[in-house]
């Protein structure tokens, strides 16, 4: 290890290079490096706005994910949960005519009892979440779609509500979904970082025994987790309904994987117990320019999958030779 | 850890360079996107690819094809307002959805690009209410009651129908099946249902064959595109369905004509949407260059049978129809 | 409690067990066992595997409830439902591969679980300024200059982690230490910069349990060495009253062989 011949105060750059972030970093930069050199309208207000926005509504979940993810865990069902948040927002303000704050807390609610029962399961049948939450992403997909017997669900009136989740706009073509986005992401960093609970939440993912053995409340670390990815997960789906008008039962199939991709560019850990909120917060903005990029230069959209499954190697084999080079910090 | 900053780099720098060479070349073109709601996976959405880029070739302009791996709307509209950041000269999009079209198209129209409208349309109660210029396409809830007047003759009162749907959901799809059971229903008095069949071809055809367990008296089945007509003619043929269900389906595609061919299938719409691409693009650039403004165009509501059949295959096999 | 700890500051064993009795369906994982454990004295923990050695240091922890028998901890009589009860009386265990979070910094795991807070408005977050400076006094206090206190776990040896597991508990006021097999991975340095932490410990005032199957690890630090065979207490010697061979002989040839067991009576 470098780190026993290491100087008491590294330089700048060598601190720079403690930080988890450094991959996805780099991952953004060649990333914007590449779409600019091929089409200059990449750095447009505009073109940023339209990537913040489409970033926000992946984020917020991956944000959700990341988290779930450190404490060990992970939800493949966010993406059904997505379009079921949106879609009982819709419906009960189309067909049932609800007050829509009123129909939005009950909507996210019901997204966070969905996480929260996830929870539950994995925890008290002991079956590992990957298939719990397969079960609940096939389980929620066909609820939703029975719903509406497959029919997207459009709100046409005026609810300025839904300006305030995603319709309505900041500056230039960045939504306020964007906004939200920001705010919900540093209050997770602040939790993660600098509470007692985000000691808890390492401690869990990292080694859940030693954790337990020190008095860490593990199993309630996890199901709070839970709870949290479900309701970021309906809160997208609102997001989205906010900027689209409309939610379909079909929506949000690839979320889960999308959300996943994006925690690991940013450089959390599939095994848990490492990873950073701003990372992934970085990395669900390098997916989004690469969907935007890729339409600008005019290159068939299937790329957009190759290019993500590059940087997701690329980026973590980067953070792999990092941790060679230099120790980590935390 | 230099050597690997280095090689990044460099991959980067070849890539830029890359990059402007290609920006060069058509820096002078007019630009023009065609977002559909798929993209060229599907051989219909194949066949409008090839429209576009014919137009391009034709009349010397940029003119790109877009469309998410699978039906998915706001994957479209994100590409439909990338499109607007590329400052394209002209974008044609399907309206997959009567809502989130709304403001995106309304954005773009104030920002001066000309839009058009190809392959499907909001529903009628809310026609009026997205600004594009004009409509390149056809009329699915027309194109439906087309098809179900076209098997009447053969179909006894009070007949059963099944309307087979691989993308539950779809606007433009749901109209067409919506189309079929309303004439159906009001005509023969019979019960239509309506089955989810999934884009999996295998999954398809283990759902048509419970279903056709469950209701044996079947009379007709209608498919409302090609993705759900591959799977449906496998069926058929394997099941020996010939001469006992009467079928019909939508698009051309050359499972489809061959069917035709055998009297497996009584006929398909036609719907010719290498035009929806190649008249898209070219009322596009005559907008963006004479400012003629662009009119709704009919590619057609067509119904090949036995006797045409034959003319059309060729074409769909090069990928034409 | 405390009153009884000031009033009789050393007459008192920190924790005694009586007859401690566990059985596991119809083998008897401990019989009659009696152990003590005095203030600023460490007790070495030897035998077979299956002596029952982790049965009792899991009976102490408050793991496993014992069938029959007593548990005194400063003379009171009680009764230990989990490991966090455990720690609440100031017993604490550090198991050989349950001690730190890897994934974690020094200054993270030294806290884990009873972060120190501070309040910032309505919120209450952690005292990152605090546990920095308590972790790099622990680190210097141990002797562990090169490292700083943000610096992953995964990071350090063997050694340097249990030193940093000790000198936890030693900071949280622990009054018991039970330590499992902690040299049983390191290299000869390590072991004996382990040991002299032990000793630091033991200076401190702590009660000390070492549990380990290598003997020639344990004598040099221990003041009183307990053989278990078969859950039976196979025997209990002062330090100074045997030696290395005969304690061997006994490990291996069991009780019948030499035999010179210390009268130290339990009251």
């Amino acid at each position: 290890m470098d780190g026993k011949g290491s100087s008491p105060k590294p330089s700048f750059w060598k601190a720079l290079l403690h930080h988890r972030e450094v991959g996805v970093a780099c991952a953004l930069i060649i990333v914007f490096t590449v779409f600019f050199s091929m089409k200059r309208q990449f750095l447009n207000p505009g073109t940023l706005g339209d990537i913040v926005t489409i970033a926000a509504e992946l984020g917020v979940v991956a944000v959700g994910a990341s988290f779930l993810m450190i404490s060990g865990e992970m939800d493949l069902s966010v993406g059904s949960n997505f379009a079921l948040g949106g879609m009982i927002l819709a419906m009960l303000v189309t067909k049932q005519n609800w007050n829509p704050v009123l129909a939005f807390i009950l909507a996210i609610s019901c997204s966070a009892g969905i996480g929260a029962v996830n929870g539950i399961i994995t925890l008290s049948a002991r079956i590992p979440s990957f298939i719990t939450t397969l079960g609940a992403m096939m389980f929620w997909r066909g609820v939703a779609l029975y719903l509406t017997q497959g029919w997207p669900i459009s709100i046409f009136e005026d609810v300025p509500l839904l300006r305030w989740l995603g319709g309505g706009r900041v500056i230039s073509t960045v939504h306020i979904s964007a906004l939200w986005w920001l705010i919900i992401g540093a209050i997770f960093w602040i939790i993660l970082q600098k509470t007692p609970y985000g000691n808890w939440v390492f401690a869990t993912g990292g080694k859940r025994g030693a954790a337990r053995a020190l008095g860490v409340p593990d199993v309630k670390v996890k199901l709070i987790n839970f709870t949290l990815i479900g309701l970021l997960a309906g809160l997208g789906g609102c997001f989205q309904l906010g900027r689209m008008g409309s939610m379909s039962p079909v929506w949000g199939q690839e979320l889960a994987l999308e959300a996943i991709a994006a925690s690991v560019i940013g450089g959390n850990s599939l095994n848990g117990g490492v990873g950073s909120i701003l990372g992934t917060m970085l990395g669900a903005i390098t997916m989004a320019s690469i969907r935007i990029g890729l339409v600008m230069i005019g290159a068939p959209a299937y790329w957009y999958m190759s290019f993500v499954g590059f940087i997701v190697v690329a980026a973590v084999a980067l953070n792999v030779k990092l941790g060679e080079v230099i120790s980590w910090s935390k | 850890m230099k050597r690997f900053v280095g090689l990044l780099l460099v991959l980067s720098l070849a890539l830029t360079l890359g990059g402007i060479s290609t920006t060069v070349s058509a820096a002078d073109n007019m630009t023009f996107y065609v977002i559909a709601h798929t993209g060229p996976g599907d051989p219909f959405w194949a066949v409008v690819q090839r429209g576009v880029q014919d137009a391009g070739k034709a009349l010397g302009v940029r003119a790109i094809f877009q469309g998410p791996a699978g039906y998915n709307v706001p994957e479209q509209v994100n590409m439909f307002n990338a499109a607007m950041a590329a400052q394209a000269d002209g974008i044609a999009t399907s309206i997959s959805d009567a809502r989130a079209w709304v403001e995106p198209i309304k954005e773009a129209r104030s920002r001066g690009i000309p839009i058009v409208a190809i392959n499907c349309q909001e529903p009628e109660e809310h026609k009026g209410t997205i600004p594009y210029m004009a409509y390149i396409g056809m009329n699915e809830y027309e194109a439906g009651r087309m098809v179900a007047y076209k098997l009447m003759p053969k179909l006894k009162k009070g007949a059963k129908a099944v309307v087979a749907i691989h993308q539950a959901g779809h606007v433009g799809l749901e109209a067409r099946a919506k189309g079929i059971s309303d004439v159906l229903t009001a005509e023969l008095g019979g019960k239509v249902d309506k089955l989810d069949i999934t884009q999996d071809a295998t999954q398809a055809i283990g759902i048509l064959r419970s279903y056709l367990k469950a209701n044996p008296d079947t009379a007709a089945i209608f498919t409302v595109g090609p993705l759900g007509a591959i799977p449906t003619i496998k069926m058929m043929r394997d099941d020996g369905l010939k001469g006992k269900i009467l079928y019909a389906s939508f698009d051309l595609e050359s499972n489809t004509i061959q069917a035709i061919k055998d009297g497996i299938c009584e006929g398909t719409v036609d719907q010719q949407q290498y035009l929806q691409g190649f008249m898209a693009v070219v009322e596009l650039y005559l907008n963006a260059k004479f400012k003629l403004d662009p009119a709704d165009y009919d590619t057609g509501r067509g119904f090949i049978t036995k006797e045409t059949a034959d003319i059309v295959e060729v074409l769909v096999k090069d990928g034409y129809r | 409690m405390e009153q009884v700890t000031r009033s009789n500051p050393s007459d008192i064993p920190i924790m005694q067990g009586m007859k401690l009795c566990k059985w596991f369906g119809r083998v008897a994982a401990l019989k009659d066992v009696d152990i003590t454990l005095e203030r600023g004295e460490v007790v070495g923990l030897v035998g077979d595997n299956g002596a029952g050695k982790s049965t009792l240091i899991k009976i102490l922890s408050g793991v496993y409830q014992p069938d029959s028998g007593e548990l005194r901890f400063e003379g009171r009589k009680v009764e230990l439902d989990s490991p966090r009860d455990a720690r609440k009386l100031g017993i604490e265990t550090v198991y050989q591969d349950l001690a730190l979070v890897e994934t974690m910094s020094i200054a993270r795991n030294f806290f884990l679980g009873a972060e120190p807070r501070k309040r910032v408005g309505p919120f209450n977050l952690l005292d990152t300024g605090k546990m920095h400076h308590a972790t790099e006094e622990m680190l210097r206090d141990i002797g562990i200059t090169v490292r700083t206190a943000n610096q992953e776990v995964s990071t350090l040896s063997g050694g340097e982690r249990q030193a940093i597991a000790i000198g936890r508990t030693m900071h949280f006021g622990g009054k018991l230490l039970i330590l499992d097999e902690p040299t049983s991975a390191l290299s000869v340095h390590e072991t004996n910069k382990v040991l002299s932490y032990i000793n630091e410990a033991r200076n401190s005032g702590l009660a000390v349990i070492f549990i380990t199957h290598n003997l020639y690890h344990v004598y040099p630090v221990a003041d009183k060495i307990v053989v278990l065979e078969h859950g039976r207490k196979a025997g209990e010697f002062r330090k100074e009253e045997t030696n290395v061979e005969e304690l061997m002989n006994i490990i291996v040839h069991g009780i019948e062989g030499d035999r010179r067991a210390v009268g130290h009576t339990i009251q």
